[in-house]
């Protein structure tokens, strides 16, 4: 796992945009093979979408051939609602950019069989042949999507309750009324964000420290989802300072060591890739 | 037998993706569930595919087994097709004509296997469209990606909006419902040169015009020839709606003119659109006629009768909510303070309420005049300045009612038109104006049959004039101005150098502002969710100079009709 550690959250937006453009320019994806990217919400994600449509806006960037997959979605929420997902990726990031709206998918949490548009949406994703590159964002929790504390690390897709810790937190954009905020949600498991080839997720501010140093510090452990990322092959957290505050001193000298070193080598042509690994190609 | 061959033992993994021979299976492409035992019209039914005549699947396979796959779903169709045709012919079966055999020379293993008839060579359709015509340009729907955009009188920078059916539709819900684009423009790429973004605004209306390119919409003989040569011709101003004005003229006039209007009304492709009239008289101060014959003009003595009986049964009272909103006079021009005028206009607007503008112009009226006037229900000053009692420290006349926050016994400030051509009114007194009411200003060209021309001298109704200037045109005989040959965008960007506003609230004065004052906004003058769909491109910006612009483009119901 690569542990990268910014400044402030301004750098972490940058570095994650700058790395999903040098990911998708780098797979080069045409209509055959598409790049499949996973999608957050949250407040997180805001400023790299703000970044994404700013490269966009410069032509470094096309989302001709990208097909995304969100992670999660209110049950019985209309779609239109201004605060349903599906009107966040709208407002944050399609409206803006020049993706296909046959290659974007979200759960819909009005579908008339719920557990049958969960499976769908996983064999949407393997059909499509898995995920390339997942973005996603932590909880105060610890949590991934919307998989709460003590969910299945080996979880699916599926309908989830809404912890009341959750709802609480929620009711602010629903006008303050507790009632009126959907108390299911659908969401990607932890295996479904653990089978993609890579994991990115964006760390940022004093309120996940605790999170972040349970995930990375400690063993896997249900409580603290994101630790899943462990096992991954090809994880990556992004964070910044304040998000360090509860990881001890030579863990955060250790990750920096490393991506000094990582920094210095990965310029163009350069024989290291962008996850680090010793690239062989002609260029020498 | 017929089954395609299924990946090895992976049936029964559905769930446990955990093992390492689940998950390569994943990163490989293998389905891990059952494909064959989840019907393609099941996928459709999620409604997150493109229309339901697309039974295309989702693009796991290999190119050739893909374009395989969308030949036998549209060879299935066709069988449907002809099954039910030959249930309609009552059991008969269809027989191919010798022609349409021989027409087919190398048929294709596809075709032999899968089609149950001999006939038409399937491979040279393209899969998603059926047999027959294309899309009509007026069903296609259209998408404008990477566009800076005007929306409610501001900037909005990277949007992307969509048309179908000629109007503007909520993007957002046909995105979601997966519809796909059958035209896409984009807007941020090379083909707009100046590497800086073009601009997408509203198309402009035009709420006085009483001729162009040699055509005068007083000429009843030839109108119908002049409103069509004016509609083709306006869009390469970017003008996409008007209101031909008919200036004082005897009341055969107006009983043969107005009709032919209202009955030209209506969108027409490639055109831009007549929403209605604007008459311009006869009830005028004969001191104040401007251009107007002065032997037509006189004094509305007897009230509604006499506004009846000029203008035809075109006025007359309205039999229903549908007529009042279809009269064909849209904005009515006279002088309040003449005799039997403040009854008139109570009347006309007791009649048709806010169907019909009543604007003063070509007046004397002083600024109590204008007061009273705008109690009993006019809301609009034709042409300010020009023809009207000037501004007096004493006695502002019309003028003055732009001064005020609010105005005695509630009545609302009025839509003011502006000729901004810096000659009929001088760059000072607009920039006076715009600022007493900024959101109140019309931009207007009030032009001429010799606009669009290179001439020197034309006919106005029944008045010869001639050409003073480049922009300047006169009475022959005289110095009154007659009319302008200003064109819109020339007005706008004088409007920005006079008035020192932004060139965003410039363009508003042309297509916001008109339409809210003759109650169209919604419908045009936006380009908000179903609001038709005309718009123009403004490229050619100059950084530090907001009046420097040019029409690049202009489209009437998503249609490109002009091209600079």
């Amino acid at each position: 796992m690569r542990l990268i550690i910014k400044d402030k959250y301004d750098d972490v937006c940058q570095y994650t945009a700058e790395y999903v453009l040098a990911r998708i320019n780098e797979f080069n994806p045409t209509a055959e093979r598409p790049f499949v990217l996973g999608l957050p919400t949250g407040s997180s994600p805001i400023g790299v979408y703000k970044k994404l449509v700013q490269f966009h806006r410069e032509g470094m960037l096309s989302f001709k051939h990208v097909i995304t997959f969100n992670m999660d979605e209110y049950v019985h929420l209309p779609r239109d609602h201004p605060e349903s997902y599906h009107s966040f990726m709208w407002e944050n990031l399609f409206k803006h950019v020049d993706i296909q709206p046959q290659n974007v998918n979200i759960l819909d949490g009005n579908a008339k069989d719920l557990e049958k548009e969960c499976t769908e949406y996983e064999a949407k994703i393997a059909a499509v042949g898995g995920i390339e590159l997942f973005l996603g964002g932590i909880g105060p929790d610890g949590h991934i999507a919307f998989n709460e504390p003590g969910s299945s690390l080996s979880s699916r897709t599926r309908i989830k309750t809404l912890a009341y810790e959750t709802i609480i937190a929620n009711s602010r954009f629903f006008g303050g009324d507790v009632n009126k905020v959907p108390k299911l949600a659908l969401t990607v498991g932890v295996g479904t964000v653990m089978d993609a080839r890579e994991v990115l997720v964006i760390i940022s501010g004093a309120g996940k420290a605790l999170a972040l140093s349970k995930c990375i510090e400690d063993g896997v452990n249900h409580m603290w989802t994101v630790s899943a990322i462990q096992l991954h092959p090809r994880g990556m957290i992004v964070c910044d300072e304040d998000a360090t505050l509860e990881l001890h001193v030579k863990t955060v000298k250790y990750f920096k060591s490393i991506e000094k070193v990582h920094s210095l080598l990965t310029t163009e042509g350069s024989k290291v890739g962008l996850d680090g690994k010793v690239r062989y190609s002609e260029a020498q | 037998m017929s089954q395609p061959p299924q990946p090895p033992p992976q049936q029964q993994q559905q769930q446990r993706h955990s093992t390492a021979s689940s998950r390569l299976a994943a990163f490989l492409g293998y389905a891990t569930e059952d494909r064959s035992a989840v019907p393609v019209s099941e996928l459709d039914g999620l409604g997150l595919r493109s229309g339901s005549k697309d039974k295309r699947l989702p693009p796991s396979r290999s190119p050739s087994l893909v374009a395989w796959l969308e030949k036998k779903a549209a060879l299935d169709e066709d069988k449907d097709k002809e099954k039910e045709k030959e249930k309609e012919l009552g059991g008969q079966k269809m027989y191919r004509t010798p022609s349409q055999d021989s027409a087919v020379k190398d048929r294709l293993f596809t075709n032999r296997i899968f089609s149950s008839k001999p006939g038409l060579n399937q491979l040279d359709t393209p899969p998603t469209s059926l047999p027959g015509s294309p899309k009509p340009n007026s069903q296609k729907v259209i998408q404008l990606i990477r566009c800076d955009v005007l929306r409610d009188g501001k900037i909005v920078k990277d949007e992307t909006l969509w048309i179908q059916n000629g109007k503007f539709v909520d993007s957002k819900s046909l995105f979601f419902a997966g519809v796909k684009a059958d035209v896409v423009i984009d807007f941020g790429d090379d083909a707009f040169p100046d590497k800086q973004r073009p601009l997408i605004v509203p198309g402009f209306i035009d709420l006085q015009i009483n001729g162009y390119f040699g055509h005068d919409f007083a000429d009843t003989v030839t109108l119908e020839e002049g409103l069509t040569a004016v509609a083709k011709g306006l869009p390469q101003y970017g003008v996409t709606s008007f209101l031909p004005t008919v200036v004082t003229s005897l009341p055969e006039t107006y009983h043969d003119v107005l009709p032919k209007i209202a009955d030209y009304r209506g969108a027409k492709p490639k055109q831009a659109e007549i929403l209605g009239a604007h008459v311009e008289g006869p009830f005028l101060a004969p001191s104040k006629k401007g251009a107007h014959n002065v032997d037509y003009i006189r004094a509305p003595t007897n009230g509604f009768q006499d506004i009846l009986e000029c203008y035809g049964p075109t006025i007359d009272t309205p039999t229903s909510e549908a007529a009042k909103a279809n009269g064909v006079i849209k904005i009515l021009t006279l002088a309040p303070e003449r005799e039997g005028a403040l009854s008139a206009i109570q009347e006309i607007k007791s009649r048709w309420g806010d169907n019909l503008v009543i604007s003063m112009g070509h007046t004397e009226a002083s600024y109590q005049d204008a007061e009273k006037a705008l109690e009993v229900g006019a809301t609009m000053l034709t042409h300010l300045f020009n023809a009207m009692h000037p501004f007096h420290h004493r006695d502002p006349g019309p003028m003055g009612v732009l001064g005020f926050n609010e105005l005695p016994h509630g009545t609302k400030k009025p839509w003011y038109g502006l000729i901004a051509d810096g000659i009929h009114a001088s760059a000072a007194s607009i920039r006076v104006a715009y600022n007493a009411f900024p959101d109140g200003a019309v931009l207007v060209t009030d032009a001429m049959a010799g606009a669009g021309l290179d001439g020197d001298e034309f006919m106005l109704g029944s008045m010869k004039v001639r050409r003073k200037g480049p922009m300047e045109v006169v009475i022959d005989g005289t110095d009154t101005l007659a009319g302008s040959v200003a064109t819109m965008p020339f007005c706008i960007s004088n409007l920005v150098k006079f008035a020192g506003c932004s060139l965003a609230e410039a363009v508003n004065a042309a297509t916001i502002a008109p339409a809210k004052c003759i109650g169209v906004y919604g419908k045009k003058g936006s380009l908000s969710e179903g609001a038709d769909a005309d718009f123009v491109v403004l490229d050619g910006f100059e950084e530090g100079d907001e009046s420097v612009f040019r029409v690049a483009r202009v489209y009437i119901a998503g249609e490109e009709v002009f091209k600079a």
